[in-house]
Order: structure tokens, then C-alpha cells, then sequence
């Protein structure tokens, strides 16, 4: 590689706010320097403290304003840390840590634009705009019939991506969080469920974390006893 | 022939295109000076790298490709760099003046400098093209010239060739360390310019990338380097359908009409696997099981949100080198089974894989170990909002308080545009939040919690 | 049903294939007259003890808690040859619509029937990948002569010897990795195979002399990957070609540079509990992988002045400094945690640390690093002395009448490393009364000239 007549100098600027790496060019005063700063940092130049960490030496220099001369004075080196400190009183430094309300559109706002999302899917006719959409969602209440494990039995489960997974029968009963009907919950040998034992806040069984599944009872099917295991 | 020309802008757009012409460069057997290296082995499989490098009468290849700075430095850095002969002259252009960090003098006063020269440039690529399909940016949203001038050059190119894909590569501001305090207007103002403009939108936040370079590379102190290597593997991953004999997204427009139901929400969430060091890459079988699944995984991400909290619009997955569909089949039903992916049913889009059988490329000397196998997801997942709200409530922090705003006055904007541009986000989000609107959360569970 | 045997590999349907060795056929008392088989699953989260039932130890296991007694008549999974895997995995082209993600939506694949024309002329392939596969045997009959690599992680391989014929007949192949296999090694196996360049063995539980046995069979090897193993020590018999050797997440606690190949280039030993190193008159690797490493200075010194040019220790405590302090004691190291040196940073560093060592925050360096230091940027103020004798303490061990001399402010943990040399106790083992395993206090915290310290 050829060499570069550039006197830009990779470096990492520090203030309060910001953090990054700029490249500087070491013929630059302090003051040019400052001033390309300020929007960086969002500190006015005059106001600008700065220090500098060299690589390699972990006491910094003291906060000098370094107003005279260039970069290149202080030895300004590749990797090195600028540090730019606000030296206005406190009730003038920019103060970033406030909470702030986001403002959000209001619904009526949103409703009266034009170019929305909602405006195309209505012109569209899609999603809850959509002809079928208000036929009920029918809940299928399908596969409840009685299991043929019980709590504590070892079994195997077979999920919805026709995985069989090992297990032990943890919980039998109804799980109103869910859909009605009977559900077979299974802590699982190895930690492929999607649960603890807690299943949308309703405690029903524990387990150690995604070794818990629940699932509908004729996905379970209790260990032969050629499958049996010490 | 279907050309591809890539616009890098600004100092991040600079760097990260650098990264990614090395690589290109290795994958196509491509020398630093342009000639095709007499060690390229002939694979017997078709490859369209012309989508990316026009070729000359002496047999050189130059990168479709145009570098543009508002200030010197960095362009003066490929101008004498290893890859100084691989463009042309003409490709490099800068400025003399900084955007120093402010959206309005990179879109406005400084930008309107150079912009005709520009454009003149873009225009004379385009010519050297018998059929473009379109562009591909990369830039910064926080920078001065990434952000203002970015927007302007992607406004032209609007009129200019509206029916051609523009397509970006962001570097977007990470959730917690700015770059610099005015970083949320830049962002917040270079997004409403281009949400009309811009096709498709990946980005990448830094702090994403630096911490895979600190957890899964075993980097002490990543650098631009370092971040910009790794983004490069994404991009190329990205493009490796357009440049080699793919399947999906073969064409810039594919992604617009696979991954975005509706223009306005075009910025798809990456995520890429494996991303291990040499050191532990031996560690680990990289089957395709697994890195569909790491795929799936918040580590893999190049933006930080939680794709739980949402649903999905649509999702790509792009395998690269020795996959067999056996193998897919089976990954993607696990994942299907044990995360949490929810589809939102009325979107045209679906989910969509891909495969393309050249393996991604080591870079001698980086910090990626060589794999056989890698895999790249583009999924536009409605959680990507969270991105969206964070920089909005930046923004509203500065704003309440008119901070800085003068500085933008200064150069000739006015402080509507910032109330303009902020309705306009504002609304976004709210699109965001109208996609899952009338969606429950149950769909699509088999009977399983 | 087959008749199991000790040492055969078997997979069991448990959503995935779990796959174990069978380490004890016949009768256990809780089945009566049924015969059990005792095995050692390959999850290490799989498994129920150790092949104790009722006190009564019917067989080890490599990992502790991945024994199990199944059912002999449980039905296992079938096992393949590499011929019916390949067919398996290449010749079939699945339907590219997937099953349903939701109430509408399913995934479609694309662009798989153009890769699957490239991937079914098998005989054409360069890289060829049967993970987890229930491979137990590698024959086929398709001609491989193009294969250039082939992955074999997590089968059912059982017996290393016929392996090794086995791949004599891919003329081509130089990357072979066997990740994940449990396999036997017979020392009588004299097959050797010169055309592997790169072998891959992690998570084989292989041990010491079973790496060895491995070792001898490819003396063209030039790249080793052998780590999350059961090795102790460092390698014997690495082949003069080898250049990259992968020894982490093993229980290695001396590693022996002497022995080493000449031409290696990069050595990993992340996670190892690692008490000896030694390195007389060895060539120090240029990449070193140090990181999890029992730290000491003296051994960074050390490895700093070798040819040692890109080296990771990832050295938590005091980070900032640590990193200072690294790059001065290591003159030729350009690379450190995987960051480059500025000639800057180096300059700064070892100015730093000069002050340091003066200011007693850091142990002495080695004479000859802090003359050439100090010749670079003069003594910095309140030089130690310079005379070694005058630093140096005279003390005895045990009832030893010999004395014994160790620099004054050297730390402590020298002392250990000298006491554990001259009477030759494992570093691990020794215990020094009343003085405490640590790297930084210093000696002349705890002895005094004459006095005696006590082994424990």
C-alpha cells in the first residue's frame, strides 16, 4: 500500500452524550478542531474542555483547554481519546438525561392524513377492512378428548413441527388463559418447550426455563416400557 | 444484463463500500488493479458479476460504483489505497467542505456544490449500462454528508430514474452511544426526505456490530475496520443472488415485492449466521440447523429490537454454499416450533427462502473464520418500530428545547421542515402500529404454549 | 433385535436422534432377568448417573451424569452407510412449498432444484457435509475423487482404524472433520494417510493416547483441530508440517513448546487449566490463543520476546492497564487481543508501565526489557536498583541446608514457580505456609533473608 499524504488520524472523541470514531487531521488547531465539535458533542467551542488519553498510557492529561496550536502539538496519535468536557455552569450545560413525553400522533390526526398505512389498507380492503373479516373467529375446541397419561408418567411429546420430545406428564387440567379444554402440560427433557410451567401469567406446573410445553392431550403418549429408563 | 451501481456516501457509506468492493472482489477472483486473477479456478457455474463490474477493452474490471465525500479525506484514502486502480478517477469525487455533522449543509449549502458533478457522474454510469435496474447505497442516517447529502442525491436520482430500485444500506444510530448529540435530527430528517425514495432500507446499528466483534470474534477494541468487514459479509450476502446464479431477489426490485407490503414500511430488520471467530468456528458444526436458528437469535441482529414483541410482514432467508433442502426443510420447521414467529395474515408478503450455492468468502487476514455455510434473514417485522421510537424521543428531547436548531437555520432551512419531518415519523410509527391492528396474537399456534 | 455390543454406537428417536455408546450389556436387578444396556449419551444433558445403579458401578463415563439404563429390547434408530446418507441428503429434492407459518401463510423455497443439480452429480462435489446422519460406516460405491472436504460431525462412527481405510480411497480429500464422534482407537492400527491436510476432531472425548494414535496416522497434517477434549497434556508426535494446532476447552495442564513442529504458526489453548509452561529453547508459535489462561507476567514476558507476533490473553481484572502493561513486557508482539499495536500506543505504554513498576504498582520487569526501556526513555524517576544482587533474598525450604534466591520484589507467585521446579511438586499441588497463591504481593511481603518457608 501506497503511502498516505493525508495527515487524517483515526481517533476516538468522548464527550457526555457521544462516543466515536472520527478521523481527525493533525495540522488542525485546537480552536477548528473545537468548532467541528460542537455538533458533535453540542458544546459551544469556547466552552469546549479537553483532555487527552494517549493508547497505551492510562492516566490522562489533566483537562488543559489546549486553545494554541495544533493537534499535532500534543502528539495526537492514531487510537488515542479525546475527551471534550462541558465548562459552562451547570444550569447552562445541555441536560440529555431528562424524560421526555414522545409525541405520538393522535388518532384523529393519523385518521385525516393521507399516505398512510391504515388510509391504503381501507382503500384496499385488507385486514379488519376486508369483507370476511367480520365473520366471527370460531374458536375450535378440538382435540380435548381424555388423556391417557397421568401426572408423573414419563412420555413422549409430539410438537407442532413433528419433533417428538421426552418427558415427564406435569400438569393435566384446563387452562382458561388459553382456549378451553383439557391440556397436558410436560416438562421436557431437554430444553426445547416454551415455557417455565407458567403459561401467560397462570401458574401451572415448574419447570427450569423452555423445559415447560403444553399441548392438547392427543400429542402425548405415555413411555412403553421397552422405553423405560434408569 | 442487469447492472447494479452502487452510490457510497459519505465518510460510513465510504468505508463500508470499501469493505464490500474487497470482498466482491475476492469472490469473483478479482485483483486489487482490476485484472482477473490468473489463480481463479473455474467453478463451472454461472456467474454475473457484470451486474457489478463493467469490463473494459483491456480486460480490466472496474466496479460499478461511484464514492462521493463533501470533504477529501476519505476519498483521498482509496485514491491511495490498495485498491487505488481498481476505479477510475472519475468514480471518486469530493468536496472541499465538511458537512461538519448537519443534515442542512449536506442536503442544502455544501451538498448543492457538488451535486450536479455528481449526478453528471451517476449518469455517465447509468449510460455504460445496456439494462440498470437500479442502485444501492450505502450511507450513514447521523452524519452530515451520509444524511443530507444522501437524501439529495437519492431526491434526484427520484426524478431522474423513478423506475429504477433504490435501494440502501444504513448505518443507523445504535440505541445507546451517539456518535454525535444532533445525530436524532439528521436521522429523523434524512428519513422523511427518502421514505418516498427508497425502495428497501437494511440497517445496521454500530453498537449491534460492535458488540458481535467484542462477543463472537474476540475483538479487545473493534474498530471501523473491523465493523465495516463484518458488514460487508451481510451486504455481499444480500447481493450474492444478483452477482452469482441465485434464486431470490436475482433482481433489486424482487426485494421491494417480497419484503414490503406497503412503500412507506420498507426497512426490513438483517440478521446473519455464522458470525464466529477462527478460533471458535471449530467449535461448532455450522449445520444448517443451526444457523437457522442462531438466525433467530437477538446476538444475530444487526439492529437492536425484539422481534417477539411483533410480527412478521415478510421474511427472506438467504443460504449460501452447501445447503441441501432436506436440511432447510427441517430447520425451519424447528424454528417454527420453538420461537415465536408470527405472520401478519394480510399482507401479500410471505416468507420466502433462497439458495445460492457459492459459499460466502474468507477475507485473508479478517476476523471471520471460513465456513462452508452461511445464512442471511430479511425479515420486515413490525418491531423494528422500536428503532423508530428511540430516535423519536431523541429527537423530541432536542426539540422541545429548540437545541441546535439554529445551526440548521443557519444554512437555510426553516424550523417547520423539523416539525414537518417529525409528523412524518410520527405517522410511521403509527403505520407500524396499524399493520398489526387488527391482528390477534393467537394466529398461528397449533395448539401449543 | 440386533444384538448390542459394548462400544457400538446407537441413536435413539427422541425428536431428535440421541445418540449414545453402549458401555454395559446384561442383567441389572430392578428388570429381573431382562438385559439392560448401560450407555453414555452424547448430550451432556442427557442422562440420568454415572453407570452406578444401587452402589453397584457397571460401567465410567467420560462426561459425569450421561449414563443411562435403557431397555435392551428399546428400539434404536437405523444406522446408515455413507452411501445411503449421500443419497439421503443430495439425490433428494424436497418440495419447495413448506408447511403452513399461519393461518395463510406458508414458506416457498426457491432456487433449490438449480443447487440440487449441482449437488447430485455427487461424484462431482468438492465439499461434501453428512452431519448427524446415524453414519456408522463409510462405504459407497460413488466415486468421491473430486471430494475435496468432507464434514462427518455427529454420526455413529465407531472404530477409528477402519475409518482410516476407509477414507484411503478418496484419493483427493485433504479437510476431514469428525466433530461429535465417539470412536475406538486401536494402537495397532499401522494405516497412515499422507494426502489429509486438515483434520477436525472436537467433542470426541478423545484422551492423550488416543490423540496420539490419531497423530501418527497423518503425518501430512498442517491443520489440528482437537479441542473440547479429554487431553491433559500437550501433544507428543505433531507431524513437522503442522501449522495450526487447536487445543482449548481440554484439561491440559502442561504444555511443552519443545516438543512442538517447527513450522507451527498458531496455537490455541483457550480454557485450559493450564500450570506448567514450558518453553526452553522452543519456537513460540506466531498466533498464540491465551485467553482463560492462569495468568502471570513472567510468562507474558516471556512469550513478548519469542516470535510470538499476534497474541490474546483477554486478561479481565484492571483491563486498561493490564493492556499497557502487556504490550510493554512483549517487544515483539504487534497484535494483542486481537487489536493492533499503534507505534504510538506502544511508545505510551511502555512509558506507562516504567512509571508503574517505580511506583510498585506493577512487579519488575525482566533486567534486559527495562534496560532496553530505560535506554529508550531514560530511567524514570526513582530508579530500583539496578544491581540484582542487592534484590535478591536467601532462603531455605523445608529442612532443605541448600539455600535458595529469588528476587525480592519478584510476585509471589515466582516463588511458587520456583519451589515447585527445584522440588519438583505440581505447581497445582504445592502449598506454601502462611503465604498465599498470589500474583500481587510481592516476595519480600512474606520472607525475610534466612528465613525458612514450609511446604504443606
Amino acid at each position: 500500500m501506497s503511502e498516505s499524504h493525508s495527515n487524517m488520524i483515526p481517533v476516538f472523541v468522548k464527550s457526555e452524550y457521544t462516543y466515536g470514531e472520527r478521523l481527525v487531521d493533525s495540522s488542525w488547531t485546537f480552536e477548528q478542531f473545537s468548532k467541528k465539535m460542537e455538533l458533535v458533542t453540542g458544546i459551544p467551542y469556547q466552552f469546549q474542555n479537553i483532555s487527552i488519553k494517549q493508547p497505551g498510557n492510562e492516566a490522562a492529561v489533566a483537562g488543559t483547554p489546549f486553545k494554541d496550536g495544533t493537534l499535532a502539538s500534543v502528539n495526537i496519535c492514531e487510537d488515542c481519546c479525546i475527551y471534550i468536557a462541558d465548562g459552562r455552569p451547570d444550569d447552562e450545560k445541555l441536560n440529555l438525561n431528562e424524560q421526555v413525553d414522545r409525541y405520538e400522533m393522535p388518532d384523529e390526526e393519523y385518521e385525516r392524513r393521507g399516505n398512510t398505512l391504515l388510509e391504503w389498507k381501507r382503500r384496499n380492503m385488507l385486514g379488519r377492512f376486508s369483507n370476511d373479516a367480520t365473520k366471527a373467529n370460531v374458536v375450535s375446541v378440538s382435540d380435548d378428548t381424555a388423556p391417557t397419561v397421568s401426572v408423573g408418567e414419563e412420555c413422549f411429546v409430539k410438537i407442532s413441527s413433528g419433533e417428538v420430545l421426552r418427558g415427564k406428564v406435569a400438569f393435566i387440567g384446563e387452562v382458561p388463559v388459553v382456549q378451553p379444554g383439557i391440556w397436558v402440560g410436560v416438562d421436557l427433557v431437554t430444553a426445547d418447550g416454551k415455557n417455565n410451567g407458567t403459561v401467560r401469567g397462570m401458574k401451572l406446573f415448574e419447570t427450569k426455563p423452555n423445559h415447560g410445553i403444553l399441548v392438547r392431550s392427543g400429542a402425548v403418549r405415555a413411555i412403553a416400557t421397552n422405553e423405560e429408563e434408569l | 444484463m442487469r447492472e447494479v451501481i452502487s452510490l457510497n456516501v459519505g465518510q460510513a457509506g465510504c468505508q463500508i463500500g470499501n469493505s464490500c468492493w474487497e470482498l466482491y472482489c475476492l469472490e469473483h477472483g478479482i485483483q486489487p488493479d482490476g485484472y482477473m486473477s490468473p489463480h481463479k479456478k473455474s467453478t463451472g457455474r454461472e456467474e454475473d458479476f457484470s451486474t457489478f463490474f463493467s469490463e473494459t477493452g483491456s480486460g480490466k474490471y472496474v466496479p460499478r460504483a461511484v464514492y462521493v465525500d463533501l470533504e477529501p479525506n476519505v476519498i483521498d484514502q482509496v485514491r491511495t489505497g490498495e485498491y487505488k486502480n481498481l476505479f477510475h478517477p472519475e468514480q471518486l469525487i469530493n468536496g472541499k467542505e465538511d458537512a461538519a455533522n448537519n443534515f442542512a449543509r449536506g442536503h442544502y449549502t455544501v451538498g448543492r456544490e457538488i451535486i450536479d458533478e455528481v449526478m453528471e457522474r451517476v449518469r455517465r454510469n447509468a449510460e455504460n449500462a445496456d439494462g440498470l435496474q437500479g442502485f444501492l447505497f450505502t450511507h450513514s442516517f447521523g452524519g452530515g454528508t451520509g444524511s443530507g447529502f444522501g437524501a439529495l442525491m437519492l431526491e434526484q436520482l427520484s426524478q431522474e430514474f423513478s423506475k429504477k430500485a433504490k435501494l440502501e444500506f444504513a448505518v443507523y444510530p445504535a440505541p445507546q452511544i451517539s456518535t454525535s448529540v444532533v445525530e436524532p435530527y439528521n436521522t429523523v430528517l434524512t428519513t422523511h426526505t427518502t421514505l418516498e425514495h427508497a425502495d428497501c432500507t437494511f440497517m445496521v446499528d454500530n453498537q449491534a456490530i460492535y458488540d458481535m466483534c467484542r462477543r463472537n470474534l474476540d475483538i479487545a477494541r473493534p474498530h471501523y475496520q473491523n465493523l465495516n468487514r463484518l458488514i460487508a459479509q451481510v451486504v455481499s450476502s444480500v447481493t450474492a443472488s444478483l452477482r452469482f446464479d441465485g434464486s431470490l431477489n436475482v433482481d433489486l426490485n424482487e426485494f421491494q415485492t417480497n419484503l414490503v407490503p406497503y412503500p412507506r414500511v420498507h426497512f426490513p430488520l438483517v440478521s446473519y449466521a455464522p458470525i464466529v471467530s477462527a478460533t471458535k468456528a471449530h467449535h461448532e458444526s455450522n449445520t444448517v440447523a443451526e444457523i437457522t436458528n442462531a438466525c433467530f437469535e437477538p446476538a444475530s441482529q444487526m439492529v437492536k429490537c425484539d422481534p417477539r414483541t411483533g410480527k412478521y410482514m415478510a421474511s427472506c432467508l438467504l443460504y449460501r454454499g452447501d445447503v441441501v433442502s432436506k436440511d432447510v426443510q427441517q430447520a425451519v420447521a424447528n424454528v417454527k416450533a420453538k420461537k415465536s414467529v408470527q405472520m401478519v395474515d394480510w399482507c401479500p408478503t410471505g416468507f420466502k427462502i433462497g439458495i445460492c450455492y457459492e459459499p460466502p468468502r474468507h477475507v485473508p487476514g479478517g476476523d471471520l473464520a471460513p465456513v462452508n455455510r452461511a445464512v442471511c434473514m430479511l425479515s420486515n417485522t413490525t418491531s423494528i418500530v422500536d428503532a423508530w421510537q428511540r430516535i423519536d424521543e431523541k429527537f423530541d428531547l432536542m426539540f422541545n428545547k429548540r437545541a441546535f436548531v439554529h445551526w440548521y437555520v443557519g444554512e437555510g432551512m426553516e424550523e417547520g421542515e423539523f416539525s414537518e419531518a417529525r409528523e412524518d415519523l410520527a405517522s410511521l410509527e403509527r403505520d407500524y402500529r396499524e399493520v398489526i391492528a387488527d391482528e390477534s396474537f393467537d394466529d398461528g399456534n397449533m395448539g401449543e404454549y | 433385535m440386533r444384538t448390542a455390543y459394548i462400544g457400538e454406537r446407537r441413536s435413539y428417536f427422541e425428536g431428535s436422534g440421541q445418540r449414545c455408546t453402549v458401555k454395559y450389556v446384561g442383567t441389572i436387578p430392578p428388570w429381573g432377568s431382562s438385559i439392560a444396556l448401560g450407555v453414555e449419551w452424547d448430550d451432556p444433558s442427557r442422562g440420568r448417573n454415572d453407570g452406578v445403579l444401587d452402589g453397584v458401578s457397571y460401567f465410567n463415563c467420560c462426561v459425569p451424569g450421561t449414563g443411562s439404563f435403557i431397555k435392551a429390547d428399546r428400539e434404536d434408530e437405523r444406522k446408515q452407510t455413507l452411501h445411503e446418507a449421500l443419497s439421503e441428503t443430495y439425490l433428494v429434492l424436497e418440495d419447495e412449498t413448506l408447511t403452513s407459518f399461519s393461518k395463510s401463510k406458508s414458506a416457498e423455497m426457491y432456487g433449490f432444484d438449480k443447487t440440487h443439480a449441482i449437488q447430485q452429480k455427487i461424484d462431482k462435489l468438492e465439499t461434501i457435509s453428512v452431519m448427524g446422519c446415524r453414519i456408522s460406516s463409510l462405504d459407497t460405491t460413488y466415486n468421491l475423487d473430486f471430494m475435496h472436504s468432507l464434514e462427518l460431525n455427529d454420526n455413529l462412527l465407531e472404530d477409528f482404524g477402519t475409518i482410516l481405510k476407509q477414507i484411503s480411497r478418496f484419493s483427493n480429500l485433504r479437510v476431514l472433520t469428525l466433530n461429535g464422534n465417539r470412536m475406538i482407537y486401536n494402537n495397532d492400527s499401522e494405516e497412515v494417510n499422507s494426502g489429509i491436510r486438515e483434520l477436525n476432531m472436537a467433542n470426541t472425548m478423545i484422551n492423550d493416547e488416543q490423540v496420539s494414535c490419531v497423530i501418527k496416522a497423518f503425518p501430512k497434517l498442517e491443520v489440528l483441530n482437537i479441542a473440547a477434549n479429554l487431553l491433559t497434556r500437550y501433544p507428543e508426535n505433531i507431524p513437522t508440517s503442522l501449522r495450526t494446532l487447536d487445543l482449548s476447552n481440554n484439561k491440559i495442564h502442561t504444555v511443552d513448546l519443545s516438543k512442538s513442529s517447527h513450522a507451527l504458526s498458531n496455537l490455541t489453548l483457550t480454557d485450559n487449566p493450564i500450570q506448567n509452561f514450558v518453553h526452553q529453547e522452543a519456537k513460540v508459535p506466531t498466533h498464540l490463543d491465551l485467553r482463560g489462561l492462569l495468568f502471570n507476567w513472567s510468562l507474558v514476558s516471556y512469550l513478548g520476546e519469542s516470535s510470538c507476533t499476534h497474541l490474546s490473553l483477554m486478561h479481565s481484572e484492571n483491563a486498561l492497564e493490564y493492556r499497557s502493561y502487556a504490550i510493554a513486557r512483549c517487544p515483539n508482539v504487534t497484535v494483542l487481543d486481537g487489536t493492533k499495536i499503534s507505534a504510538e500506543e506502544r511508545r505510551n505504554a511502555e512509558i506507562y508501565t516504567l512509571q508503574s513498576v517505580v511506583q510498585k504498582k506493577h512487579p519488575l520487569l525482566p533486567q534486559h526489557i527495562w534496560n532496553s526501556l530505560t535506554s529508550k526513555y531514560g530511567a524514570p524517576v526513582a530508579p530500583p536498583s539496578a544491581s540484582i544482587r542487592s534484590r535478591l533474598i536467601r532462603f531455605y525450604v523445608d529442612n532443605d541446608s541448600n539455600p535458595m534466591r529469588i528476587v525480592r520484589d519478584a510476585p509471589v507467585y515466582r516463588l511458587y514457580m520456583l519451589i515447585s521446579r527445584v522440588k519438583n511438586i505440581s505447581l497445582k499441588s504445592l502449598r506454601l505456609k502462611g503465604i498465599e497463591k498470589d500474583d500481587i504481593a510481592l516476595v519480600s511481603d512474606f520472607i525475610e533473608e534466612n528465613d525458612i518457608v514450609y511446604t504443606i
